[in-house]
């Protein structure tokens, strides 16, 4: 069930390409409000989904009910994205911004999920206090998953039939996937030598987790799924905190 | 004598276990959990500074944040690296404290000291 025809891969990557496309969403944080220095500003964070690509940005207003009244002289307001992961990790963190000239509202820079994953965004906004800077974090954003579409065009079958690419193709199982060896040679790994043996019960499971060495050794291909140029190492998961 | 003996063996495994202890206290990275957080607090390190992942939901930010750079490794980055330094107006405005491009800053374990690798920020 591994091997695609060609057709039914063309459709599937269409089907998604076009359904990712069209749904463009865009979901915010709650607002929060504050005074500061005689000026009434809201602040929230945002995350998109745009073509597959899920983003968080942080923005700051001057205004009253999500409505826009005023505006700020120049550096009153600043605005600093960060992006995390559903267990809290922060996975991107961007740069302060400052309004550079008297405006209503700034908007942060986008940062974008690097990778397939659940994500939310939380950001910081300052306002000036006529001596220094109050900093405030905002609330955070429901979370949003991204599954990525960055490695569509890397996706190619060989002479083999086999389908080759990056693992960040999507949810279609590669037979080949895209390693880097332990000599630092970038080659594939057969997607049936990474499975490893899978567990047929609770008990079989926790002592294959007992018994499985700290590494396995499988080899690293060229893209024809047949010349071996590097061996590829297996860690055996370790489960890190509690 | 043997008493002795006995005092010198004694005090050598104190070493050895003491040793072995602050090993394994040195080299795992601790991530403490959601919940535990939203419980107790964020855990503090031997140098009264906060650390874990920064909760959905919680009020406060922790002095070291749980971050996850970009060849996946985890560790902690603190919240004073992350900042900026802006202080006045007159900071905000000068071009020097525009960040253009990304900025490399290190990711520590939960003791805020020991470097483990570094993350980026900014750009």
């Amino acid at each position: 069930m591994k091997r695609f025809p060609s057709i039914v891969c063309f459709s599937v990557i269409c089907s998604i390409f076009f359904s990712t496309s069209a749904l463009a969403e865009s979901v915010n944080s709650g607002v929060k409000s504050v005074d500061v220095y005689n000026y009434h500003y809201e602040y929230y964070s945002s995350i998109s989904s745009s073509s597959g690509t899920v983003s968080g940005t942080t923005t700051a207003q001057v205004a009253k009910d999500g409505v826009v009244n005023g505006s700020a002289p120049a550096g009153y307001m600043g605005v600093y994205p960060r992006l995390y992961d559903s267990s809290g990790t922060l996975i991107k963190s961007g740069s302060w911004g400052y309004t550079p000239s008297t405006s209503s509202a700034i908007v942060s820079t986008r940062l974008d999920a690097p990778d397939r994953g659940t994500y939310y965004s939380k950001g910081q906004v300052r306002f000036y206090n006529g001596n220094g800077y109050d900093t405030y974090t905002t609330n955070a954003t429901p979370n949003m998953q991204q599954s990525s579409t960055y490695a569509l065009a890397t996706h190619q079958i060989n002479e083999n039939n086999m389908t080759y690419g990056s693992a960040l193709f999507l949810d279609v199982e590669l037979d080949l996937i895209q390693a880097k060896g332990v000599s630092g040679h970038l080659g594939y790994v057969k997607s049936s030598d990474l499975e490893g043996k899978v567990p047929t019960s609770l008990q079989e499971a926790l002592l294959l987790e007992y018994y499985t060495p700290p590494f396995r050794e499988i080899p690293l291909y060229a893209e024809d799924g047949n010349t071996i140029i590097d061996t590829f190492i297996i860690e055996k998961t370790v489960v890190i905190g509690h | 004598m043997k008493k002795k003996v006995l005092l010198i063996i004694a005090l050598f495994s104190l070493v050895i276990l003491s040793s072995g202890h602050s090993i394994s206290h040195r080299q795992f990275l601790k991530i403490p959990s959601q919940a535990e957080i939203l419980t107790n607090g964020y855990p503090i390190n031997q140098y009264g500074e906060t650390y874990g992942p920064d909760v959905k939901d919680a009020a406060m930010v922790p002095d070291l944040i749980l971050a996850q750079n970009e060849e996946n490794l985890f560790g902690y980055v603190k919240a004073t690296d992350l900042s900026d330094g802006v202080e006045t107006l007159a900071d905000a405005l000068s071009a020097s404290h525009i960040e253009t491009s990304p900025r490399c800053i290190p990711m520590y374990l939960q003791d805020g000291h020991t470097i483990i690798g570094t993350y980026m920020t900014g750009g």
